[in-house]
């Protein structure tokens, strides 16, 4: 079973994308951070626990307490030491090349995807990751 | 033999000849009598003094000889064979002309009727040269008259600083540049009665230049008579002579109040274009995160509704359409507010009475500061009132006070400090909490901006900071903040232009 964490804190962006996802394979579970904070926290708990890691992180940028950016500040140094190869995405509704340039940055993400998070992107997603 | 010029030096020679004016001037008796003093040394009855023009040579004096002029090819070797001269050298060897003497008869000279005839070469030159300072003063009155009229002022100072030379546009009182000249800058405000501030000033500038041997630039502003600023360029450089001592320095400036003004009105200009692109950006990000973000929601949901066959599904679905639209609803009336503050450059701005218009914001928020029991302390006294649009100062009120009893502290009751002062015509408002607070060094950058939430809140938009600002910025104010996690916030705005109350 794959695992999927979703760190977003718009619930309706969050309902709709799990429906989405679940329309692609049922053999996935989803776990849903409001903000980069629990998430991060986590991430910190397991990082050692194969078992409990996702194969895909799906980060918003746009979030309260601690936005994506911060979030990614702490995750470069985290995800070195994870027992497993995870692949973080980027979703965000920004449509700025100013974004999309410094995620590029970042070594620890794999994508920059614009909302909304379509069926089609998923399933290339999962299938990359087998 | 008549020493002919070489022709390697014949362009300076024909220029220093040329500056004499000699040629082709009238009889002359002090020339007249060197021609006969030469004879009579000479022991001869033939005497000339000549000239040698590039094509000619012209004979300024002469005694015993018909004509005025002959060919350069030395002609009058011809006509006397026994003849002696000597060369007319000005400067570095410039041989411009001759003194000759000649005879029918075989000529020998003695060695003191040879020194007789040098001294009368040199007694030439002493002529030649007295002629000079008629054409030396014309010169002389050419380059004043330029630099008397240049539109720059100019002054000249010796090696002790002593004015050698003032432009009437360094002083323009004609009895007064009369009076500087030998004298220094410390005489000169004696004499006027002038700080001896600027004598002090220009030294330690003259003296700097004197040391180094390089020339400064500096800039200047003074106000004028009519209490308008202006500003000079001004510039001292030193002159050496060919040895590299320091024989004087030449003081220049320029009025550049025109240049100055436009820059600074260039200035103002790229401050506002650089605030306005931050705003364009700030406007793309609201754009893509506040407005993007709501309607990619709805056209998921209606995509999933037109998919569905189930009716509760569809129902569940179009229930989470409404907060949705609501989000969207509010973002866009902040949104066009925002814009129309923009715009609305020329608002009207009254006299407010802090005191009241607080109250009216108290007021709105009446049952929030009960259920946060929140102590408001007001201290207006120094600065009870501003002049300022009541629409805007009432919204800045209310963002504040809110964002205060959103993020108040759990641990303790809410305190919020309102209080006024003023200073330098501005008024500066300070709104202090002892809420949760901001981590400045994260969000340094991004505080003010729309849809930046510190903390979560059913009701955080990210909104309120953004329009406080803008409000503030409208009017030509500034807003800052200061504060530290759980340790409360500080905000703090300048209103300018409160001078009128």
């Amino acid at each position: 079973m794959k695992k999927v964490f979703l760190i977003d804190d718009d619930d309706i962006f969050v309902f709709l994308t799990k429906k989405t996802i679940l329309k692609v394979t049922t053999d996935i579970e989803v776990e849903v951070f409001s903000d980069g904070f629990q998430a991060i926290t986590h991430l910190k708990n397991i990082h050692d626990e194969k078992e409990r890691l996702p194969d895909v992180i799906f980060l918003d940028l746009n979030m309260p307490v601690m936005d994506g950016w911060e979030f990614l500040e702490e995750y470069q140094d985290l995800y070195q030491s994870f027992a497993r190869k995870t692949e973080l995405y980027i979703v965000s509704s920004s449509i700025s090349p100013h974004e999309m340039e410094r995620s590029k940055n970042i070594s620890s993400v794999a994508d920059f995807i614009i909302k909304p998070l379509v069926k089609e992107k998923f399933l290339e997603i999962i299938e990359s990751i087998q | 033999m008549i020493n002919l010029p070489t022709l390697k030096n014949e362009a300076e020679r024909i220029a220093a000849l040329y500056v004499l004016e000699i040629l082709d001037t009238r009889e002359e008796p002090e020339f007249d009598n060197i021609v006969k003093l030469a004879a009579i040394i000479a022991n001869t009855s033939i005497a000339t003094i000549s000239f040698v023009d590039e094509n000619r040579i012209w004979f300024k004096a002469s005694l015993g000889v018909k004509f005025k002029e002959t060919p350069r090819d030395n002609s009058l070797q011809q006509v006397y064979p026994f003849m002696v001269t000597v060369p007319i050298a000005v400067y570095n060897n410039l041989v411009i002309g001759h003194l000759a003497v000649a005879s029918h008869e075989p000529l020998k000279l003695t060695e003191s009727q040879n020194e007789g005839l040098a001294l009368l070469v040199q007694q030439i030159i002493t002529v030649l040269q007295l002629r000079l300072p008629v054409i030396n003063s014309s010169i002389k009155e050419f380059y004043e008259s330029i630099l008397n009229n240049i539109p720059s002022d100019i002054v000249v100072f010796d090696a002790e600083h002593k004015y050698l030379f003032a432009n009437p546009g360094a002083i323009k009182n004609d009895e007064l540049r009369k009076y500087i000249i030998g004298k220094d800058d410390f005489e000169y405000a004696a004499y006027r009665n002038r700080d001896v501030k600027i004598a002090q000033e220009r030294r330690d500038q003259f003296l700097q230049v004197k040391n180094t041997g390089k020339a400064i630039v500096w800039e200047e502003s003074q106000l004028n008579p009519e209490g308008d600023k202006i500003t000079f360029l001004r510039r001292m450089f030193p002159m050496h002579d060919e040895h590299g001592n320091f024989v004087m320095a030449i003081g220049f400036g320029m009025d550049i109040t025109e240049r100055k003004l436009l820059e600074e009105k260039q200035m103002v200009i790229m401050d506002q274009l650089s605030i306005q692109n931050t705003q364009l950006l700030d406007f793309c990000n609201i754009v893509s995160h506040n407005l993007r973000g709501p309607l990619i929601n709805m056209s998921m949901l209606v995509e999933f509704i037109q998919e569905t066959k189930e009716v509760e599904e569809q129902k569940l679905l179009v229930s989470k359409l409404e907060p949705v639209i609501e989000n969207l609803k509010n973002t866009f009336n902040e949104l066009v507010e925002s814009i129309q503050i923009r715009q609305n450059g020329d608002i009207k701005a009254d006299i407010i009475i802090l005191h009241v218009c607080l109250q009216e914001v108290l007021d709105g928020l009446h049952m929030e500061i009960k259920k946060a029991r929140a102590k408001i302390l007001i201290d207006f006294d120094e600065a009870p009132s501003v002049v300022y649009p009541h629409k805007y100062l009432a919204s800045i009120f209310y963002n504040l006070i809110s964002n205060a009893i959103k993020y108040q502290s759990p641990d303790r009751q809410l305190s919020v400090e309102l209080a006024s002062r003023r200073h330098n015509g501005s008024v500066f408002l300070t709104v202090k909490d002892n809420g949760l607070g901001i981590d400045l060094l994260k969000h340094k950058d991004s505080i003010f901006k729309i849809g930046k939430i510190f903390h979560r809140h059913p009701d955080a938009k990210g909104l309120g900071l953004f329009m406080t600002k803008t409000q503030v910025e409208a009017m030509g104010g500034k807003i800052w903040v200061e504060s530290a996690p759980d340790e409360g916030a500080k905000f703090s705005i300048e209103f300018v232009n409160q001078n009128i109350n």
